[in-house]
């Protein structure tokens, strides 16, 4: 008898686009934008939020 | 909360410190931190080459051995404070420039370290959320030079946004 892996259930269409690496850059950039041209206070949150999602691709 | 705890130490730090950037004109601050932003843009884009600073190194393996849960938090807050490992993004140079140059309240230095932790912290939430890490994984090397030059220039925009409203 050999091991096999267990099958791998296929992601759905939504959950796979909702959580797509470019979802929270679009929505932080339409923050920023929003945020700023407003000048309002959470401008600072939301750029920082868009600074740390950039290094995704770091540890 | 490491993250998120770490990324506000470095923003009240910078905060603090933003005060010796005061002597300066506001207009040569704001302008200054578009400059920056700008050239970060470039960066990305492999326009320019600028070699910056980085604390070239990840957090050992073994702060998770002793005691999972005091060792994700040390983890997490090792990545949130910025200095402690490698920085692969020019956004936060920028974000840290503005935070030294911007002349804002503590708090508002805090707030933009904050977000800087829980940025760092949608991460591997969304990843998990995904379901597939393997292939969230291999989207994200597809997509990272995108998030990474649009990060860059969402930052001008913002800044220079913020700089009109200064002058």
């Amino acid at each position: 008898m050999t091991d096999q892996p267990p099958p791998v259930r296929p992601v759905p269409p939504l959950r796979r686009w909702a959580t797509d690496p470019l979802v929270p850059v679009l929505l932080l950039t339409a923050g920023t934008m929003l945020a700023a041209a407003y000048g309002h206070v959470l401008t600072w949150a939301v750029v920082g939020g868009l600074a740390g999602y950039t290094l995704s691709g770091s540890v | 909360m490491g993250l998120i705890a770490g990324g506000l130490l470095s923003g009240v730090v910078l905060g603090a410190l933003s005060g010796l950037s005061a002597p300066l004109p506001a207009s040569w601050r704001y302008a200054a931190i578009v400059a920056v932003a700008l050239l970060a843009v470039l960066r990305e884009a492999e326009v320019v080459t600028i070699p910056l600073p980085q604390n070239a190194r990840q957090v050992p393996q073994d702060v998770l051995r002793h005691s999972p849960r005091r060792g994700a938090l040390r983890f997490g807050f090792e990545l949130g404070t910025g200095v402690r490992t490698y920085l692969s993004a020019t956004a936060p140079y920028v974000l840290a420039v503005a935070v030294f140059l911007g002349g804002q309240h503590l708090q508002v230095a805090a707030l933009a370290g904050v977000g800087f932790g829980a940025g760092r912290a949608a991460t591997p939430l969304i990843r998990r959320a995904s379901g597939a890490v393997e292939g969230w994984d291999a989207d994200l090397r597809a997509r990272l030079r995108i998030i990474t030059v649009a990060g860059s220039a969402a930052l001008a925009a913002a800044f220079g946004l913020l700089f009109l409203q200064q002058l």
